[in-house]
C-alpha cells in the first residue's frame, strides 16, 4: 500500500492504518531499534510504541516521507530506552562503541545545551553531510543514525571493513574540523 | 553526555540522507517461541496456532492504548452531590467520545469527557449516541438517563427550535434559556404532573466549531429529586476535548 493511502487511514482514524505501517514499515523499525537496543523485546516494545505515536501524531501531521518519519520516532525512542538502561549495560558494548566513536566530534566539557544550540548543530550536521561524497555519507549515516555495525555496512555497500573504518574515521575528522571552524567547540 | 548532542541533532537531519541509507532488509518480528520451535515440532505447531495476524497484534497494542486516553486525562475523583437535601459520596470515572480528526480542519469533531458515577450508572454508545443509563433499573418505570449527541452544522439556537419541533405537541415546554456553561441554553418539558409524568431537560452546548453537543436528561416526575438531580450532576462535569 502507498505511503498516501496508509496516511489516509490515519486521518480516517482506522486501525487499519497500524496494520499496514506494521506491514510496511515493521521491520524497517525493528532494525533501527535491534542496532541501538539488541534486545529483542526492548526492539518490539519501542517499535509499537512507535506506532502509538504515529497514531497521536497524524493527523493533523502530514508527514511528506513516511518512512523517515516513523525512523526518525523509532530512533529517539530506542535511544531514550537505551539511556534509561545504559547501567544495567544492556545493549552490548556495541552501541556504547558508537557513542564513542563521536565523543572526539565535539571538543570541550560536556555542558547544558539550549534548543537554539541543538538546531544549530542540526543544521551544522546537514551541511556536512552535503560536502560528503554518497558513498562516505551512506557509511556515516549507517553507522551513527542507523547504528549499524562496521560489518554490516562494508556487507551492504561491496566494500571491505578496513574501508568503512577509514570512512567513518575521515568523515570524523572532516566532521570536528568544521565544529571547530565554526566555533561549535565550547 | 556532548556525543548525546551529536546523536540526537543528527536524528533530525534531512529524511533524503537517512532514507538515502536506510538498510535493505527489515528485521522479523520477534516470536517468543522462535528458539524452542527449532527442537520440538509439537511446540512449532502449538506457536503458530497462537500466531496472530500481521500488523493485527501492533493495531490491538495501539487501539487498547488510546482508549485509556480519557482515562489518562481524566482520572477518576469522588464528587459529592446534594440528594433529597442530603450530601451523598460516589466514585465517579470519566467516559466520554474521543474527538475525530477529517480530512480537513474544517470537518474534524471534537470529543467529550463527562464523568459519571461508576457505580450507579452505566454508559454505551449506539449510532454515535452517548446512552447513560442506571444500573439494575426496573423495566416497568419510565426511562430515566441521559442522551449525548453532536449534531454538525449547527448554532445552538437551531438545535434549541429543532429539539423543541420533537416535543409531543400537548407537552409544557418552557422558554429556551441560557444555561451555565458559556453559550448554552436549554428547555425543559413535561408531560403532565402525575408521579409517572415524563420530564426532559434538553441542553445545547456549543463544540467550539460549527456545531452542538446536545445533551437530554429524562426521569419520571417523582424521580426528579434523585436520578433527575444525580444526572443533571454528571452533565455539570461535561468537558470539550477539541480535535488536535
Amino acid at each position: 500500500m502507498d505511503d498516501e493511502k496508509i496516511i489516509r487511514l490515519y486521518f480516517a482514524r482506522s486501525e487499519d492504518a497500524i496494520t499496514q505501517t506494521d506491514k510496511k514499515y515493521g521491520g524497517y523499525c525493528r532494525t533501527i531499534a535491534y542496532n541501538i537496543l539488541h534486545n529483542d523485546e526492548d526492539s518490539e516494545e519501542c517499535v509499537n510504541d512507535t506506532w502509538l505515536n504515529t497514531w497521536n501524531a497524524i493527523p493533523p501531521r502530514r508527514p511528506r516521507k513516511l518512512s523517515a518519519f516513523l525512523g526518525k520516532i523509532t530512533r529517539n525512542l530506542s535511544l531514550d530506552r537505551y539511556r534509561s538502561v545504559r547501567a544495567e549495560k544492556r545493549g552490548g558494548g556495541r552501541t556504547d562503541q558508537v557513542f564513542e566513536e563521536l565523543s572526539d566530534c565535539l571538543p570541550g566539557a560536556d555542558s547544558t545545551e539550549t534548543i537554539i544550540e541543538q538546531l544549530a548543530l542540526t543544521e551544522l550536521l546537514n551541511r556536512f553531510l552535503s560536502s560528503l561524497t554518497p558513498e562516505n555519507r551512506k557509511c556515516f549515516m549507517r553507522r551513527y543514525w542507523y547504528f549499524s555495525s562496521v560489518s554490516e555496512i562494508a556487507r551492504d555497500y561491496g566494500m571491505t571493513e578496513s574501508k568503512v573504518k577509514m570512512s567513518l574515521l575521515r568523515s570524523r575528522n572532516k566532521l570536528r574540523e568544521l565544529m571547530d571552524k565554526e566555533g561549535m567547540s565550547v | 553526555m556532548k556525543e548525546d548532542r551529536i546523536i540526537n541533532a543528527l536524528g533530525q537531519v534531512k529524511d533524503e540522507y537517512i532514507l538515502e541509507a536506510a538498510p535493505k532488509a527489515g528485521r522479523e518480528k520477534h516470536h517468543a517461541f522462535r528458539g524452542l520451535a527449532a527442537a520440538l515440532a509439537i511446540v512449532l505447531l502449538g506457536a503458530l496456532f497462537f500466531q496472530t495476524a500481521p500488523g493485527a497484534a501492533a493495531a490491538e497494542y495501539v487501539a487498547e492504548k488510546v482508549r485509556s486516553l480519557i482515562q489518562t486525562l481524566f482520572p477518576p475523583k469522588e464528587i459529592t452531590i446534594m440528594v433529597e437535601g442530603a450530601p451523598v459520596e460516589g466514585q465517579y470515572s470519566a467516559v466520554g467520545q474521543e474527538p475525530e480528526a477529517g480530512e480537513t480542519g474544517a470537518d474534524a469533531v471534537p470529543g467529550f469527557a463527562i464523568y459519571i458515577d461508576s457505580e450507579s450508572y452505566t454508559m454505551t454508545e449506539e449510532n454515535g449516541v452517548t446512552i447513560i443509563r442506571p444500573v439494575n433499573f426496573s423495566p416497568d418505570l419510565p426511562t430515566c438517563g441521559m442522551d449525548i449527541v453532536h449534531l454538525p452544522d449547527i448554532t445552538v439556537q437551531e438545535a434549541a427550535e429543532a429539539a423543541k419541533a420533537e416535543i409531543p405537541f400537548d407537552w409544557e415546554v418552557s422558554e429556551t434559556e441560557a444555561w451555565s456553561m458559556p453559550d448554552s441554553l436549554s428547555f425543559f418539558a413535561r408531560s403532565g404532573w402525575e408521579w409517572d409524568s415524563a420530564c426532559k431537560q434538553v441542553f445545547l452546548i456549543p463544540d467550539g466549531q460549527q456545531g452542538v453537543f446536545q445533551a437530554t436528561i429524562q426521569y419520571f416526575f417523582e424521580a426528579a429529586e434523585g436520578h433527575g438531580v444525580r444526572l443533571l450532576s454528571m452533565l455539570h462535569t461535561f468537558t470539550l476535548i477539541p480535535e488536535g
